[in-house]
């Protein structure tokens, strides 16, 4: 990693970790946004690596209280959406976005979302006894709100940001394949 | 159509059906809650029928609402209804003023009246509404009358 790489990654990081402590409306986030461009920017490990770590960090600073027992699945949870976004990356030869692609990262955004939720839910069915479907039914409206809201930032913020970032970094020369 | 699109498209689907299925469960399990809620609260509560006939040929009716037990024809009507009323000393009794803004005047008047399941007609009941208590499956009716 050359300086530049490793300066937006400490500021990604800094950041995703700064939105995810501040106080905001339950389950609309920007966490899942930012690690997913992190996998896809600088690949698969660095995006494991920011979810586990932001995760980690907001398990336990949360505004919301120590997560407890369902951190390991919260991390879990995010790491595989840095996961999603290197392996999303490594469908690419070349950065040039479409409208095939703007749709493609809303549903990503949208499932991983839903993944990311599914794995916390059971987490908490595992751990406190209720079993998975009456978790999931009685999180629905939640999931809702962070499937809908995370969508809506995949879809205006992913491609923007990456063709930000993309200048800043030079163009597309320092494009890996994570 | 390309391979990965069609995965990411079954993507959101599934994840379309996910939610669709889990919020429905949602609000299939908060009616399931509410009926069990109704049964629970039976003995305290009953079911009424309730007709606002604002004389002008609007007639609403408000069916099944849903009263605690010992609640008056007036406390009902100011659930369904915004109700201005006076509380006559002398009868120890409130007389009803207007119901959603239509006021009583020198001609017309908010008067009510039950229904008579014998005899199948209404019938006009001589007390005010808050000394009028109401029983299970009552239908009421206010009628905003000509009195002169």
């Amino acid at each position: 990693m050359d300086t530049r790489e490793i300066t937006l990654l400490s500021v990604i990081t800094a950041l995703c970790i700064g939105i995810q402590l501040t106080p905001r409306p339950p389950n609309v986030e920007f966490t899942s946004l930012l690690v997913f461009l992190t996998g896809f920017l600088f690949g698969v490990r660095f995006g494991i690596f920011l979810g586990a770590l932001v995760m980690f960090v907001n398990g336990l600073l949360s505004p919301w209280g120590f997560a407890g027992g369902i951190l390991p699945f919260q991390i879990l949870g995010m790491a595989i959406i840095g996961l999603a976004g290197g392996v999303y990356r490594r469908t690419f030869k070349s950065i040039d976005f479409s409208l095939e692609h703007l749709l493609e990262v809303t549903l990503l955004g949208a499932f991983f979302t839903l993944v990311y939720d599914f794995i916390t839910n059971a987490g908490h069915a595992l751990l406190f006894g209720p079993d998975l479907i009456a978790v999931i039914i009685t999180g629905a409206l939640f999931t809702l709100i962070h499937v809908l809201s995370n969508t809506l930032m995949f879809a205006f913020a992913f491609i923007p940001l990456v063709e930000v970032i993309k200048k800043f970094l030079g163009g597309d020369v320092k494009w890996r394949k994570g | 159509m390309e391979k990965r699109l069609v995965i990411i498209l079954s993507f959101g689907l599934i994840t379309a059906i996910y939610l669709g299925v889990s919020v429905a469960g949602y609000y299939y399990m908060r009616y399931q809650h509410a009926i069990r809620q109704l049964e629970e609260y039976k003995e305290v509560t009953r079911l009424v029928n309730i007709c606002i006939d604002y004389g002008n040929g609007t007639i609403k009716w408000y069916n099944d609402t849903l009263i605690p037990l010992g609640y008056d024809l007036l406390k009902t009507t100011e659930l369904i209804a915004v109700v201005n009323s006076t509380y006559w000393e002398a009868y120890q009794s409130y007389s009803v003023d207007a119901i959603n803004g239509v006021w009583n005047n020198q001609s017309n008047y908010w008067m009510w009246l039950r229904w008579n399941n014998e005899i199948k007609e209404w019938e006009y009941v001589w007390l005010g509404a808050d000394q009028y208590m109401l029983s299970e499956g009552e239908t009421v009716m206010w009628r905003y009358e000509r009195t002169s």
